[in-house]
């Protein structure tokens, strides 16, 4: 799942804004029947009804997040609906650049997210992105396990 | 540093910017008008020219007779279409074509400084002093034209000449066929509105902006072939393969969307190297230039980030190569690639400090390169418009043009450009952005017809620099003011009392706090709720985390009373008089329980608990357990966690904090994960002692702080008013009257200011002043939980169970993280491997065998390889 940053920024700099009945499940391309899509609607007020992982393996980078400032908490939106989630979970947010159009042999088109991977090999050259500095949260969770 | 962006470029490859997608389009445009258009092979237009000749081509032939007999067709056929597109751009608009793209000057014999030169090019030192051997004047020289071939001579020769590769045909070809679509969308362009000139009408507007796109990538297609051919022709061979970032173009600056999205967050949130560049980004849109001077002047000395950006955007701005300008103010390619190669040999890292003097001018660099370099994130950008926000204006989208003063000081940038290349390369680059000036009092170009208008700059044609932003007034804060208006109808007697007798008041007693309070009228209409009325109001506030944010019509509405709004727009009040007007609106109970709500919601404000949820307690319990070493000193195996966390120290498990000193006492990482290469190791907490109670043997903290001086203070006052008891003393009829109409002599003594202060603090003031350690700190449990205090959101690390102050970067996977977690201190009795989990360094690694460079290894080599490719890049490392 990914939310438009706009979304946020409006919601952070505007306190007339309320969030649209066409949110982040809708935008996309209508691929069920309507009486899902009704479903997906009534879900999408409840969003972000999921989390996505930042700086580790199989996880997104840290620029292909959705960035929430801490004075997000001001805002009414932020109190009251689930929207308060985007301070303290990473959410990928939705850029037309992270994305490419790809057609697999049978003709069938597909999207492909590129570029936003912590350990992506960068496409037919061989390279991976050089290795960030970072801190060994990983170590710590790792051995924090009890069992 | 760990979840801070990096810079990337906008767009990879042609492919990616859509360059391919907008030669196809003026191509298409092309072959319906003019007959002569050929064919096209699909290998014009492939992305990269190393998979249709090889890596290797520029030494000879490779097996592709079948692409050189093709190009070598093409060549005249795209030469003459070239020309006959320039002719028809000449006839349609000859004024702007003789002025912007006329050949190069011969040589007067004067240097534009009034030196004579003898009819000969200058040599040796450029004009900033820097030895180049004049490299403008070889450049311009070698691509000069043969006539209405349009295409150098000297790429021609080496066509011609025996040794010439296929890559010489093929990207020839290439090159022509970007020339061609450059001219046509001038042609295009010309038709709709000449250069200098915008049509009134908007309807175009989609069309023109397609077209100054579209020539941006024609133009960039075509310099990076022309660059590529140059290097072949002068040295024989080319490093780079013609490709996006050949030369410098709006297509791959970088993109700072990212950064800019983050202007509203603290220090915490930006990188301290991009707080120059954001700094930028943010104060370029405002029409005045208060601070944007010392700005400039600051972030130019200190910043190299800045600088290097601002270098690369005047490069770009003074070849012309982007999207906010006619394609016909755009420089011809030939003279363009003399430019870029002279701008390439100039050092604009410090020319670029030159144009500092110039803040105007440099302010439309920035504001031009902000336009491009935000562009990627259309959400935002959209967002932004919606907020009528000055960046949404300068950027622009595919239904509208850039404004026009933007386009109108891009022609200035690309004039000065121009001014080089007519004086070959002898007038200095610091003489050229003198020109900067010209465009705040350049005379807008005469527009030929009533259709077109001419292209203005003012300084205020970004309209105002901010946003359209709604803040409301909650009405916490109304009632807060109709609360001490009347608090300060009884103490300001009260005020005079003391006066009279000599005596100031800035503290009460405990006896004057109690009356003082209960007189207060506000205070006496809540207090006619009856008791269930007020718990329900109470709970009303407490229910809602926005309780504190809510405006008076929101609370209004939530016990359905109508017409309570505030006259102000921003749902605020005007003034006292208004706020009192307004919650009277309600009547008697409904203003009551106004108050009593927003009483409420003022003293919840003070803490927001957020839950993190199951998966985030779990693993804090497990991490806190882990920290505090229970599992080990008190577990026999046989414990569950809940039941260790029981053996958990207090200021392990819970946030302590003093209410006095406003102080939070555990350790706490503030530093948002910035110092990610220093473990944070620290537990307990600072400034605090154990309380242990005689009786029930009970343990807890209090603050060991000594008292400030102003809690000293206002400690010694408050005995002083409990001792003297003014309320007791008699009345000074005389002397009441004399302070309280004394007129304007009170507030020449400060009179009215002291009343106004010591009002305040007595408002504020807590029943009876207690010094820290008088009583127990404040212990939130905090497991599971991210708490806002005094405006600062604390949690727990899920990983190694430290305390932080959370900030937009403290992120790891998907829970909140420290981001300097300790895993020596969290395993000191257990072996680790440490190699697995080891910091990388910032020693080279080979990216294929893995071998880390090291200072006493030999002496290795370091290839930056920069066509890296599988068969080429093997042996790296």
């Amino acid at each position: 799942m990914t939310l438009p940053p706009g979304l946020v920024l409006q919601a952070r700099t505007d306190s007339n804004f309320r969030i649209p009945s066409t949110t982040v499940q809708t935008f996309s391309n209508v691929v069920l029947n309507s009486a899902e899509s009704v479903e997906i609607s009534s879900v999408a007020k409840d969003m972000p009804t999921h989390t996505s992982t930042v700086s580790c393996k199989d996880g997104y980078k840290p620029e292909a997040m959705l960035f929430v400032d801490e004075n997000f908490s001001q805002s009414q939106l932020q109190r009251d609906t689930s929207l308060s989630a985007l301070s303290f979970k990473p959410v990928v947010k939705f850029n037309s650049s992270h994305y490419k159009y790809v057609t697999d042999d049978d003709g069938s088109p597909r999207i492909l997210q590129v570029g936003v991977a912590v350990d992506e090999e960068l496409q037919d050259l061989g390279f991976r992105v050089p290795p960030s500095a970072s801190a060994n949260p990983e170590a710590a969770k790792c051995q924090a396990n009890l069992d | 540093m760990p979840g801070q962006s990096r810079l990337k470029p906008l767009h990879s490859d042609f492919e990616d910017a859509g360059t391919i997608d907008a030669l196809h389009r003026l191509y298409t445009g092309i072959a319906a008008e003019y007959a002569e258009a050929p064919p096209l092979p699909s290998w014009v237009t492939a992305t990269r020219l190393d998979f249709l000749i090889g890596t290797e081509s520029e030494l000879g032939e490779q097996g592709g007779d079948h692409l050189r007999l093709q190009a070598e067709k093409l060549i005249p056929l795209f030469s003459q279409l070239e020309a006959r597109l320039l002719r028809d751009a000449e006839r349609i608009a000859p004024t702007h074509l003789a002025r912007a793209r006329s050949a190069p000057q011969k040589p007067t014999g004067k240097s534009p400084t009034g030196k004579s030169t003898n009819g000969k090019l200058p040599t040796g030192k450029s004009p900033i002093g820097k030895s180049t051997g004049n490299p403008m004047d070889k450049r311009m020289e070698r691509p000069k034209t043969t006539g209405p071939a349009g295409h150098p001579s000297s790429f021609q020769d080496e066509v011609d000449s025996p040794q010439g590769g296929d890559v010489h045909r093929v990207c020839l070809a290439r090159l022509l066929f970007g020339a061609c679509c450059e001219a046509f969308a001038i042609v295009a362009c010309s038709r709709i509105s000449p250069f200098g000139c915008r049509p009134t009408s908007t309807l175009f507007n989609a069309d023109l902006k397609r077209l100054y796109k579209d020539s941006c990538h024609a133009a960039a297609w075509t310099s990076a072939h022309a660059h590529y051919l140059d290097d072949i022709v002068a040295t024989g061979m080319s490093i780079v393969r013609p490709s996006l970032h050949s030369i410098k173009s709006e297509l791959n600056e970088p993109d700072l969307s990212d950064l800019f999205s983050r202007r509203l967050a603290g220090k915490h949130g930006i990188p301290s190297a991009a707080t120059a560049m954001l700094a930028f980004l943010t104060r370029c849109t405002n029409p005045g230039s208060r601070g944007w001077d010392s700005i400039l002047k600051t972030s130019l000395e200190d910043s190299d980030g800045a600088r290097r950006l601002s270098a690369e955007a005047l490069t770009v701005s003074l070849t012309g190569m982007h999207s906010c300008i006619h394609p016909g103010a755009r420089l011809h390619w030939k003279q363009r690639l003399g430019l870029m190669l002279h701008l390439s040999e100039q050092s604009l890292f410090k020319s670029v400090v030159l144009l500092a003097k110039h803040p105007l001018a440099f302010k439309e660099l920035i504001r031009r390169m902000c336009s491009n370099t935000v562009s990627s994130s259309f959400a935002s950008n959209d967002a932004l418009e919606q907020l009528e926000h000055p960046v949404a204006l300068l950027a622009g989208n595919v239904q509208r043009l850039c404004p026009d003063g933007l386009e109108r000081s891009s022609m200035t940038f690309v004039s000065v450009g121009t001014e080089l290349v007519h004086h070959r390369g002898e007038i200095s680059l610091e003489e050229a952005l003198c020109k900067m000036l010209t465009f705040k009092n350049s005379e807008p170009v005469a527009s030929s017809s009533k259709d077109q208008r001419a292209l203005q700059w003012n300084a205020a044609y970004l309209g105002k620099g901010s946003a359209c932003i709604h803040n409301k007034v909650p009405a916490v804060n109304v009632a807060s003011t109709i609360f001490s208006f009347a608090f300060r109808r009884n103490f300001l007697p009260f005020w005079v009392h003391c006066s009279s007798h000599d005596q100031r008041a800035p503290r009460l007693g405990d006896a004057q706090y109690n009356a003082l309070h209960e007189m207060n009228a506000a205070t006496q209409l809540t207090l006619q709720l009856d008791a269930n009325e007020q718990l329900q109001v109470q709970r009303a506030a407490l229910s809602r985390p926005s309780s504190g944010l809510m405006t008076l019509e929101d609370v209004g509405k939530l016990f359905g009373l109508v017409g309570v709004r505030g006259a102000s727009c921003n749902g605020g009040s005007k003034g006292i008089k208004d706020a009192v007007r307004t919650i009277s609106a309600g009547g008697a109970r409904g203003a009551a329980q106004i108050l009593h709500f927003c009483r409420t919601a003022a003293i919840s404000e003070d803490i927001l608990v957020y839950d993190l949820g199951p998966r985030s307690y779990r693993l804090q319990l497990e991490a806190v357990v882990k920290r505090s070493l229970t599992d080990e000193l008190v577990s026999n195996g046989t414990m569950t966690l809940d039941q260790l966390l029981e053996h958990v120290p207090q200021h392990t498990k819970c946030l302590c904090a003093c209410v006095e000193c406003k102080r939070v006492s555990n350790a706490v990482a503030t530093d948002g994960g910035s110092k990610w290469n220093v473990s944070f190791n620290e537990i307990g907490t600072s400034g605090s002692m154990i309380s242990t109670d005689a009786l029930s043997n009970e343990s807890h903290l209090r603050c060991a702080k000594r008292c400030s001086t102003s809690l000293k203070t206002a400690i010694a006052n408050e005995e002083e008013m409990n001792v003297c008891n003014i309320e007791c003393m008699d009345i000074k009829q005389d002397a009441l009257r004399s302070m309280l109409h004394c007129g304007g002599e009170t507030s020449a003594n400060g009179v009215c200011a002291r009343a106004r202060r010591d009002c305040k603090s007595a408002f504020e003031q807590r029943e009876s002043c207690v010094p820290c350690g008088g009583e127990k700190m404040l212990a939130i449990p905090i497991i599971g939980k991210a708490i806002r205090l005094w405006d600062q959101w604390y949690a727990l690390c899920s990983f190694c169970g430290c305390f932080i102050n959370v900030r937009p970067n403290n992120k790891f996977e998907s829970e909140l993280c420290c981001l300097r977690c300790d895993h020596d201190m969290l395993n000191r009795h257990n072996k680790v491997d440490k190699k697995k989990f080891a910091q990388p360094s910032n020693a080279p690694v080979c990216r294929y065998c893995g071998k880390v460079h090291r200072e006493s290894h030999h002496l290795s080599l370091i290839c930056r390889n920069p066509t890296p490719t599988k068969v080429h890049t093997a042996w790296l490392g």
